[in-house]
């Protein structure tokens, strides 16, 4: 048993000891990570997504799939330009490239489709999650400066 | 009396033997039911190791599945027989693993090598430990129509907690506890089968 006054021999010991017990744990933390993503990913609802520019020029992006909103934005392929506002969520400036206005009170809203007609959306876009089957559009809205009444899509 | 026949043909009805492993066997049990609440923390495996270390590889081995032939039957968490047979053959794994140890150890004074048999308890604590929980999680899966791998994957957290209390128990216990039943049992102790 000379290998007990072996120091490098004691040291590999530890070592093989350390290396199986990460290598359970990052099996088990891997299966965690995988399975909770998959789970994510059959969860996600399908929901008809559009932009309107306010200038006439309406998109759909019918079928796109998300967790939230703001996860249906991406998955549509757009180009985001939002600021966090922390538990209150996103405030977007811009969409694909079309910023705000402060100066013209033109901002970007989103809005879902009821039988009563576009009814706002009220919630920071990666605050809501989705359901499918539901309509969403995000509009560059004009905002009164003085009653700050925003007007819905046509 | 089978086991001591087993490990000593030539003295099959040795009272002291006998007694030994029962005592033992009742240390295991008495740990086992005083540290029911605590889950995966057990004092029991390395008694089981140091009684094979100590008394040869019979004697640990038919400790370990003494102590489960009764813990398993008169458990609070359950009796399930294919459960219970692969937890009474895998706890004989530490009785056999004690034992053949003991015997390639026998040459070593152990408080001259303190440190280096400290890690090199432990560490065997640690594998043991791995293999038991190996294969009480097949058998588990197997009793339950569980996929093994999942089963295997799932029992990941308690088996780390398993085996990182064992490797603690048998690197820190281990010299002390052999030291002291080696004095306690000074004649009665080989290194045979």
């Amino acid at each position: 048993m000379a290998f007990l006054k072996n120091k490098w021999a004691l040291a590999a010991i530890c070592i093989l000891c350390w290396a199986i017990a990460a290598s359970l744990l990052l099996g088990y933390y891997y299966y965690q990570y995988t399975d909770l993503t998959s789970r994510l990913e059959r969860s996600k609802a399908i929901i008809n997504l559009g932009i309107d520019y306010g200038n006439g020029t309406r998109i759909w992006f019918n079928g796109t799939r998300g967790l939230t909103l703001y996860d249906a934005m991406l998955e549509a392929g757009w180009k985001v330009d939002a600021e966090s506002y922390g538990t209150m969520g996103l405030y977007v400036k811009a969409i694909n490239g079309v910023e705000q206005s402060i100066e013209q009170s033109r901002y970007w809203t989103w809005w879902m489709w009821t039988s009563l007609g576009w009814a706002h959306g009220g919630s920071a876009c990666d605050k809501y999650v989705l359901s499918n089957g539901e309509t969403i559009l995000w509009y560059y809205s004009y905002a009164d400066p003085k009653t700050f009444e925003i007007t819905p899509p046509p | 009396m089978l086991i001591s026949w087993m490990d000593y043909p030539s003295n099959m009805f040795e009272s002291r033997k006998a007694s030994l492993i029962a005592v033992t066997v009742a240390a295991c049990l008495g740990s086992n039911y005083a540290l029911i609440g605590v889950a995966n923390f057990k004092v029991m495996d390395l008694l089981v190791f140091v009684s094979g270390f100590v008394f040869g590889p019979m004697i640990g081995a038919s400790v370990g599945i003494l102590v489960w032939t009764v813990y398993g039957l008169l458990n609070p968490y359950g009796f399930v027989p294919q459960i219970w047979i692969a937890t009474m053959l895998s706890e004989s794994i530490y009785g056999v693993a004690g034992g053949l140890l003991g015997k390639s150890l026998s040459a070593v004074r152990l408080p001259s090598n303190r440190a280096g048999l400290s890690i090199l308890f432990g560490a065997t604590g640690f594998l043991l430990t791995l293999t038991y929980d190996l294969v009480t999680n097949i058998a588990f899966a197997l009793t339950f129509n569980v996929p093994i791998i999942a089963a295997l994957i799932a029992g990941i957290p308690f088996a780390i907690i398993h085996e990182a209390s064992n490797t603690v128990l048998f690197g820190i216990c281990s010299i002390p506890l052999i030291t002291v039943l080696e004095r306690s049992y000074r004649g009665m102790i080989s290194w045979r089968f």
